[in-house]
């Protein structure tokens, strides 16, 4: 049961910085610090982080019953 | 979606002119992105167009109550207002910034080219799951209605059926270019209906008119239903203003016809007499 809670609190985290990597690579880009190519680069990669984590962030039931009780011991996941 | 929306928006704006200050990217704004010039074959639309139409085309789900569909699971009335996030951030938001991203692939009304151009393969992704999750609850919404008229179809069948039709008739110009008149047409259409629903909910019983009289007296069709529905409608229709901004008084009109077609229909339509004899009033 740690183990799973641990996992999806990793996801959760890595969720959220995939957000902020996205938003920074797109800042960066607009005040020249990075090239377009690199922005779209980083968005794609950061964008695949986000899909494949924040299921287990926000719907860990779909990953089955163990998953869905880890789920309610998570940091970032509604208690109710 | 969002941040795809807000990362694609600001990472093409350089693309756009040189913005060093809040002046400049006005500037971008007015001459490069929101020009005043309409394309070919289509009519130019002021701030409180693109006002009424952020409310009006999610009309059928919110106003209409289509949305009843699905919040009748809701576990909280709270859950009603996330009907806002879909009108603030997903209209204005997104559609200032996807003004930006379609001005940074030369104006031309392509959303795949516009996503793809602005955020790669995630911005292509975005555009299918987009359209998909926007049509999920009204495949459902269909599937739910289509099947009161096939009573015999399992759900799976008739929201298939209605999902295959609808694919199929969305990929004619006719249907995904005239879209925003589509979606006024429909919401217009259905809004009478979400008048009635609220009036016979809300305002019925405070009235003394007694609710659910279809049901309870076994009515075949509420008249009062039918004849506010077709009356506000002709009334939108002679309206001598711009077809978004018809649904707001249409919706007063509909609630008052309702209301009175309701009363004197409660007062002089009797029961069938089936219904009476089964012991409803």
């Amino acid at each position: 049961m740690n183990g799973r809670v641990t996992i999806i609190n990793v996801a959760s985290v890595l969720a959220i910085l995939s957000l902020l990597a996205g938003l920074g690579a797109a800042i960066a880009t607009f005040t020249g610090a990075i090239s377009f190519d690199s922005y779209k680069l980083i968005f794609n990669l950061a964008s695949l982080a986000w899909f494949l984590t924040s299921p287990l962030w926000f719907v860990p039931q779909l990953f089955g019953e163990r998953w869905k009780e880890a789920g309610k011991g998570a940091w970032l996941r509604p208690k109710s | 979606m969002f941040t795809i929306f807000v990362v694609g928006a600001v990472a093409t704006l350089p693309g756009l002119g040189d913005i060093r200050s809040l002046a400049d990217f006005w500037t971008v704004l007015d001459t490069k992105v929101f020009t005043g010039v309409a394309p070919e074959g289509f009519e130019k639309l002021g701030f409180w167009h693109i006002m009424f139409f952020a409310w009006f085309c999610n009309l059928a789900m919110h106003v209409d109550l289509s949305d009843m569909a699905v919040f009748r699971y809701a576990k909280s009335w709270r859950y009603g207002l996330y009907s806002a996030f879909g009108m603030f951030p997903g209209h204005f938001m997104a559609w200032l910034a996807s003004g930006i991203m379609v001005a940074a692939i030369g104006l031309k009304m392509s959303p795949g080219q516009m996503a793809v151009n602005a955020a790669g393969l995630a911005g292509a992704v975005a555009v299918v799951v987009a359209g998909w999750t926007t049509a999920n609850p009204t495949m459902y919404r269909s599937g739910l209605a289509l099947q009161t008229v096939t009573p015999n179809w399992p759900r799976w069948a008739v929201t298939l059926t209605a999902g295959v039709v609808t694919t199929i008739l969305s990929c004619f110009p006719f249907f995904f270019m005239r879209l925003l008149d589509f979606v006024a047409i429909y919401g217009l259409i259905l809004m009478p209906v979400g008048a009635a629903v609220f009036a016979e909910f809300w305002l019925i019983p405070r009235l003394g008119i007694r609710q659910y009289r279809a049901e309870q007296r076994g009515w075949f069709m509420s008249y009062a239903l039918l004849g506010s529905w077709a009356i506000t409608l002709a009334a939108c229709y002679f309206m001598p203003i711009h077809l978004f901004y018809r649904w707001l008084p249409g919706y007063f009109i509909a609630l008052g016809l309702y209301l009175g077609l309701a009363f004197v229909e409660d007062r002089l339509r009797p029961a069938v007499v089936a219904a009476a004899a089964g012991g409803v009033s």
